[in-house]
């Protein structure tokens, strides 16, 4: 193969310049990265090394949350903003009691039946385009591509797996003034539900370079954490949901732990590359892989862990694996313990940022 | 009208939050604090998109805040460009010997005070048909037979404090536009195209004021009740060419004085835009200083030399 034989350096052969490479045969050039000892991807990277995350929220001025999540040529910009569901507006609305319970264990008890709202009323709705130019294969002006369309459901998933947002925040009720006939005839003045807010998740990719489901997860996640959502209120009068405009008023979101994914490739080379005496060097799991080499990895996945939880060891949320069968158990093992170095990446990032505004 | 390609939340209809009468509700209109010949600053970077050819980001100046407030909805333009190409036109498409260069404009649902959907509207079309026009006039289109370009701009925040008004024709929509031309014309040069000259655009404007009315330079829609008349340009300083106008208002019978007719109109509208020249210029020339620098220290394109030869 003229690819292989050919050095890469330029003053060896300068009719193929180094960044046409990646063109030309990403495979043979991921592999001559690979087998170097120790291996070093493209980008300079060891394959287990992540990409450093650079992350600011609050500059989008229309919205209750945003968020700008950088990893390395990957740029993805999210906005939260909550509008008001009546529940006249949700057709055969069954009348529930507010989430808000009075003793802390029938709360405790009650959180796994009263998260049933978010999907049953699709509360929170994310989104994401990339048909913004954010590369070659995603010209603008095109309908959703398979990749935007499926990465919105796999984040509206894993977003309901998790229960990352708790129904009772989402809810806006009323509380009758109680009044001396009611009383008398043994009336309650429970709370009612009269609306709940609806959360919409927008993410826009600026670039697209690899691994776009952690960045537009931790653009959402960081989104979330910065909303705020004002004290609202139902008038009896107007008959309708008013707000205050007051900061002080506004409370913010109060999410289930930190789910944090992780994207990895799995690298094969290709039979011709190995060279005349075809001995197998196995494979390389490259985390966090970059636009480049997501294209060059047949088999992909994604773990998303929280290492949060009291117990202090990761709990895994969602495992996903498909593309080949190279990676066994072991390494799915070795893989967490990635995931789990990647959630105090994260945790570091976030904290800075919170902290900071 | 459901879209079957994107989530589209409850099946009954949100509605933005309607926010009770309070102390901070009540809007103040912040005075213009610039002189009347001076620009917002203008923040511009080149290169944020790698996999593009070219690419840039612009930002204006924000006005100080006044106050923490939800309703506090006073915005500045956020503006983000790629441009892919020129790319070899299929083989389907029939034969040019020109680039065929078309622009779209695209806001994101956040960009504006009440959430939008996805479906390109007729006011995104219309901007995008001016940006593309203005383009056209400045692009060498014989350098690249059988090509095309795209050039595709991103609203991250326009610059609207009206609930719509001013996405029809208001002085926010001009300030749009010149911005979404800066950005272009700031990405093309970034993706290494020939063009003319370095194509700006600025906004100017007829506003009351105490005695009679005068003439400012890149009037920002919060710092202005009532705007007489606005005038885009899309100005080619070096050949003095105005490649796109569109002025609004009536402007003739403003004043007998020549100084706020139609043609000091255009004539502010061109030094807003020579001003936000410079800017590009500056931008552009920091950018290739910078990659020529990086180029010396990274031969290879930033990757790193590995022998091939298995």
């Amino acid at each position: 193969m003229p690819s292989t034989t050919s050095g890469l350096s330029s003053d060896r052969d300068p009719s193929v310049p180094a960044s046409a490479m990646p063109l030309i045969s990403p495979n043979a050039l991921l592999y001559a990265h690979l087998k170097q000892n120790p291996p070093r991807r493209p980008s300079n990277r060891a394959p287990s090394e992540f990409r450093s995350i650079q992350l600011n929220v609050g500059s989008l001025t229309h919205c209750n949350g945003s968020s700008l999540v950088k990893i390395g040529a990957t740029t993805i910009v999210c906005g939260v903003r909550a509008e008001i569901l009546p529940v006249t507006e949700i057709p055969s609305f069954r009348i529930t009691r507010s989430g808000a319970s009075s003793t802390p264990a029938a709360a405790a008890e009650e959180e796994e039946e009263v998260y049933s709202a978010i999907p049953l009323y699709n509360l929170v709705v994310p989104n994401i385009e990339l048909a913004t130019g954010c590369s070659p294969r995603h010209p603008a002006n095109t309908t959703p591509s398979t990749e935007a369309q499926s990465i919105s459901q796999r984040l509206l998933s894993l977003l309901h797996t998790s229960q990352l947002v708790r129904s009772s925040d989402l809810e806006i009720s009323y509380t009758p003034p109680p009044q001396a006939e009611d009383l008398e005839l043994g009336l309650d003045t429970d709370p009612r539900l009269k609306a709940y807010w609806t959360l919409y998740i927008d993410m826009t990719c600026i670039s697209h370079g690899g691994s776009i489901f952690d960045a537009a997860w931790l653009a959402l996640y960081a989104a979330l954490k910065n909303t705020l959502l004002p004290k609202a209120w139902w008038d009896a009068d107007l008959e309708q949901v008013l707000c205050s405009a007051e900061v002080s008023d506004a409370r913010k979101l109060d999410l289930r732990g930190m789910p944090v994914p992780s994207s990895f490739g799995v690298f094969v080379p290709e039979k011709r590359v190995l060279g005349q005496d075809g001995r197998e060097d196995g494979f390389w799991v490259l985390m966090d892989t970059d636009g480049f080499e997501e294209e060059a990895c047949g088999e992909t996945g994604s773990i998303t862990v929280d290492a949060g939880s009291s117990t202090g060891s990761p709990s895994i949320l969602r495992i996903e694996k498909n593309g080949g069968s190279n990676v066994g158990v072991d390494q799915m093992v070795e893989i967490v313990a990635l995931a789990e170095r990647r959630w105090h990446q994260w945790k570091a990032a976030l904290n800075s940022v919170v902290t900071a505004s | 009208m459901s879209d079957r390609r994107r989530l589209n939340g409850p099946a009954g209809t949100t509605s933005p939050p309607v926010f009770a009468l309070s102390k901070s509700s009540t809007k103040s209109s912040q005075k213009r604090t610039r002189k009347p010949n001076e620009l917002r600053k203008i923040f511009l970077q080149t290169g944020v998109v790698p996999s593009a050819t070219g690419s840039a980001y612009l930002e204006l100046e924000s006005p100080p805040e006044s106050k923490p407030g939800l309703l506090n909805t006073s915005s500045t333009l956020k503006l983000s460009c790629s441009v892919h190409g020129p790319k070899p036109l299929p083989r389907t498409a029939s034969f040019s010997p020109n680039l065929q260069l078309s622009a779209s404009v695209k806001f994101a649902p956040f960009a504006t005070c009440v959430r939008q959907g996805y479906i390109r509207d007729s006011t995104e079309r219309d901007i995008g048909m001016h940006l593309e026009t203005a383009l056209k006039g400045v692009v060498i289109p014989d350098r690249w037979p059988k090509s095309a370009i795209e050039i595709a701009v991103t609203v991250l925040e326009g610059e609207d404090d009206q609930v719509d008004g001013d996405r029809i024709g208001g002085v926010g929509l001009f300030n749009l536009l010149a911005g979404c031309i800066n950005v272009s014309m700031a990405a093309l040069a970034d993706a290494r195209v020939d063009c003319l000259d370095l194509l700006a655009a600025g906004v100017g404007a007829v506003v009351p004021g105490p005695g009679k009315p005068f003439r400012v330079l890149d009037p920002a829609s919060i710092e202005h009740d009532l705007i007489l008349a606005s005038c885009l340009v899309g100005y080619l300083p070096s050949r003095d060419e105005i490649v796109e106008i569109w002025s609004n208002g009536s402007v003739s019978n403003l004043g007998r004085d020549e100084d706020i007719g139609f043609d000091g109109l255009v004539d502010s509208a061109v030094a807003a835009a020579r001003g936000s020249q410079t800017v590009i210029k500056e931008v552009l020339i920091e950018s290739l200083t910078r990659t020529e620098v990086g180029a010396e220290k990274l031969p290879n394109d930033g990757m790193n030399d590995v022998d091939m030869n298995t």
